[in-house]
């Protein structure tokens, strides 16, 4: 039997970057493949690529043995390939059964039949049990009933091959154990899957079939059953890793306290309730949660950005009420924000000048008259450039030049480079493959040895229990379990991320 | 990297090259000879020493409300209102000018200017502070409150200020107070180095200073800048005045040279060409000094042409408009360095 799916030898050229190699890649019907690789390895690309959102420069298409070209998103639905990207294309203020229909909407003398639409949106939920309420507002959905709908909507539209984007990255392993049950059943009912992702555990659950992609070339394919998890990665990145040495933790003072902190936002919403924290010197504490839970905003308010906040946060014995970000920066905070480009860089600027956001102030990057001494500053960038392995390693590079990976090696290393005594992080490796996780990861625990006090905040669990000495949940802007990370697994974290306590696992 | 820099360079030279070019079908089109009118437009400008100072002289209120224009625009706030503080600072230099006449010449002088810095500074700050505060959108304001400068000026010099005879204006300001040619007879008087000097003082801000990087800064990305320590809103407020502090002294130096006196047309756009310069030249001193060279050059010139061939000054002002459709238009551009597909 011919595959569902046959791409071969497909280049795709963005300028000089050669984002997909002579790229081959087969998925039978009824097959379930993952699609691995480090951030840059060309996935996403080639997946646009079957969605007709990249035209290739070489290569073909053959869908259901006959040659295709995709020339559109539209084409793409026309042949039955659906894509669900990473950020959901719903409207909030129409329901589950509107969202869904929509494009190929029920309609008998010109008047939408509302009624239709929702019987037939609820009947494709039974059928591939997706549990959800076809009457509901998107808006109101939690992130994981989103994608569901998502998924129906590409069953709705007559998908034969769903592709998905990262599906799990922002769901709780709860939730993407629900979604794995789906893929299950869409795979039973012979439907093909592609997942796009570089979580190895989540491959080895559920693919049939691996694919592991490196620099925009294939590597290889290998059936699951056929390999291990050392395998893949050792397919997907091409250096060793070096092995992970974490040293004792020495916990010192209280350098961040907080005591029934809380913050209602400009909506009137209280998105941090009476929030107690302590993290000490030498210590990482590692914050949990479901994105949307009062992190950002916790985020804003350690950092000075937020002021309106009420409760006590004292950092490193000053009381910080009242204190501006300047203040807070002189006091030896550093801050890493989880958007790099929102609150990190100044991307047209050069990268030398980006090193310098935050410390412009300071007298150390001043020559005698008070000008800006730019030669020191390229010196740190230089000696940034060279500790962080920054490619293009050039600090007159303006930073939109740099990969995402590079540009969150620039803000690392801006924010270690005076060895803060307290530093806030957020998904310091969002986007970033493994070689660069690597290093931020060292020089977290570098930082560390040298007795700062980290908070750090990340949606990964592996990062989570690898840095992490204590770990607490925040759910709906309270912390609401907290404990050394042995005492913890992600099953137990995730529970509490859900808004469940320890007696709901018991039940 | 270099060859970014030229490409950079590529918009506004073009820009004008094409401006050219449709300027030459129009004046065609109006029914005269294109290259008579280039070469008096030219002579006009360049054609004899007093020509070229005069051109000079010209271009100083074109440089300062240029940077005036760029300072705020770096920002992150556009400061539409520079006519109105030109104006603005063209009341407050003749009103210190004749009122204050009994302090000693020199003195008499420095305070002037510092009253039409602060006329024009203070004039900026209120649609700066009105859009921070309360969200006023600033090009609104500032356009309401160039019409009250504009009508305020007016008002004087036809009411309270209004000199014996027949033109509405004021009484002509102390000789101490006029800025006069640097040698008799040139044209061109100390404003000229004066705006040589801010030129100089501004790219050195932006290069090298603490508030420089902060204007930038909060120009490119407010959120970043934020989280770097810096004020963004407090940053927007100080460049917005800065750029209403060289709009008023644009103005008093139009007063204490140009006209010695303060009269109905002390600014024939010079704040709003402000901004087109600062585009023109890219946001750099450098720029805004070139490009106001040219556009005082297109005055002077196109007075010339008229004078002489019979040909309406007006088709200059559409030739100054055309290079700034050009260069605002960032689709022909990319049209023209059609670069691979990237993303």
């Amino acid at each position: 039997m011919d595959a569902l799916l046959d791409i071969k030898n497909v280049t795709m050229r963005f300028g000089s970057l050669v984002a997909n190699d002579h790229v081959s890649l087969s998925c039978g019907y009824g097959s379930v493949i993952s699609l691995l690789g480090e951030n840059g390895a060309g996935k996403t690309t080639l997946m646009k690529v079957i969605y007709g959102l990249n035209k290739p420069e070489s290569g073909e298409i053959y869908f259901e043995g006959k040659k295709v070209s995709v020339k559109s998103p539209k084409a793409a639905i026309a042949l039955g390939i659906q894509m669900v990207h990473q950020h959901f294309m719903l409207v909030n203020h129409l329901t589950v059964a509107e969202n869904i229909v929509m494009g190929n909407e029920p309609v008998k003398f010109g008047i939408f039949q509302r009624k239709a639409a929702v019987d037939r949106v609820r009947e494709l939920s039974e059928m591939y049990g997706l549990q959800i309420d076809p009457m509901q507002m998107v808006g109101k959905l939690s992130v994981g009933a989103k994608q569901r709908t998502e998924i129906l909507k590409a069953l709705y539209h007559g998908a034969k091959l769903l592709i998905l984007d990262e599906p799990t990255a922002v769901l709780t392993p709860q939730e993407t154990q629900e979604l794995f049950k789906v893929i299950r059943r869409l795979k039973e009912d012979g439907k093909s899957v592609i997942i796009i992702t570089h979580k190895l555990h989540e491959t080895m659950e559920i693919a049939d079939w691996v694919y592991v992609m490196r620099h925009g070339k294939m590597i290889g394919c290998v059936a699951k059953k056929d390999t291990s998890p050392e395998e893949l990665t050792r397919m997907m990145v091409d250096h060793a890793l070096e092995k992970f040495e974490k040293a004792a933790c020495h916990p010192g003072e209280v350098a961040v306290s907080l005591s029934g902190l809380s913050y209602t936002n400009r909506d009137h919403a209280p998105v941090l309730r009476d929030v107690n924290l302590e993290i000490h010197e030498g210590e990482i504490y590692g914050l949990a949660g479901i994105e949307g839970n009062g992190q950002q905003e916790l985020v804003e308010v350690l950092s000075g950005i937020e002021s309106r906040w009420t409760g006590t946060y004292r950092l490193l014995g000053q009381n910080a009420a009242g204190k501006s970000v300047r203040d807070l920066i002189d006091l030896g905070l550093g801050c890493i924000h989880s958007d790099r480009q929102d609150r990190g860089l100044l991307l047209d600027l050069p990268a030398a000048k980006n090193v310098l956001l935050g410390y412009q102030h300071q007298r150390s990057v001043k020559t005698p008259v008070g000008l800006i001494d730019y030669r020191r500053v390229s010196q740190m960038a230089r000696s940034i450039i060279e500790q962080y392995h920054v490619s293009p390693a050039d600090e007159t590079y303006i930073a939109r030049s740099f990969s995402g990976g590079n540009q969150q090696k620039l803000i690392v290393g801006r924010e270690f480079y005076r060895n803060p005594k307290v530093v806030i992080i957020a998904h310091p490796t969002r986007g970033v493959d493994i070689g660069v996780s690597e290093i931020i990861h060292q020089s977290i625990l570098k930082l560390r040895e040298a007795g700062s006090a980290i908070l750090l905040i990340t949606a990964d669990f592996d990062e989570l229990f690898k840095l992490s000495d204590r770990i607490g949940v925040i759910y709906e802007g309270h912390i609401v379990t907290e404990g050394k990370s042995e005492e913890y697994t992600p099953n137990r974290l995730g529970l509490y991320m859900g808004g469940g306590t320890d007696e709901d696992q018991a039940v | 990297m270099k060859i970014k820099r030229f490409e950079k360079l590529a918009a506004p030279v073009l820009s004008i090259i094409i401006a050219l070019l449709i300027g030459t079908a129009i004046i065609k089109i109006c029914g005269y000879h294109p290259l008579s009118a280039y070469s008096a437009l030219l002579k006009g400008a360049f054609g004899s020493f007093r020509y070229t100072m005069a051109t000079l002289e010209k271009s100083v209120p074109l440089i300062l409300c240029g940077i005036a224009a760029m300072v705020a625009m770096k920002s992150g706030i556009f400061n539409i209102g520079a006519e109105g503080q030109l104006f603005m600072g063209a009341i407050g230099y003749t009103v210190a000018a004749l009122y204050l006449d009994f302090l000693p010449g020199p003195l008499h002088l420095m305070v002037c200017i510092l009253v039409s810095i602060l006329f024009g500074s203070a004039w900026a700050f209120v649609p700066a502070i009105m859009k921070i505060r309360i969200g006023a959108n600033e090009v609104v304001t500032s356009i309401m409150l160039n019409y009250i400068a504009q009508l305020f000026t007016s008002y004087l010099v036809s009411g309270p200020m209004r000199a014996d005879g027949a033109v509405s204006q004021s009484d002509p300001i102390p000789a101490a107070t006029t800025i006069g040619e640097i040698v008799a007879g040139s044209k061109i008087t100390w404003g000229f180095p004066l705006a040589i000097v801010l030129c100089i003082v501004f790219a050195v801000l932006f290069k090298r200073t603490q508030l420089g990087y902060e204007i930038t800064a909060a120009g490119m990305n407010a959120r970043a800048a934020e989280a770097g320590g810096i004020q963004p809103d407090r940053v927007r407020i100080i460049a917005m005045m800065i750029s209403g502090a060289l709009a008023g002294l644009a103005g008093g130096l139009l007063v204490a040279s140009t006209f010695g006196r303060l009269v109905e047309t002390v600014s024939t756009s010079f704040g709003f060409d402000g901004i087109s310069i600062a585009v023109l030249g890219l946001y750099t001193s450098v720029g805004v000094f070139l490009s106001s060279l040219l556009f005082g050059a297109l005055h002077t010139g196109s007075l010339y042409m008229e004078m002489f061939m019979k040909i309406p000054s007006e088709l200059i002002d559409v030739l100054q408009g055309v290079i700034i459709v050009v260069i605002a238009s960032p689709a022909i551009f990319q049209i023209l360095f059609k670069r691979g597909g990237k993303r």
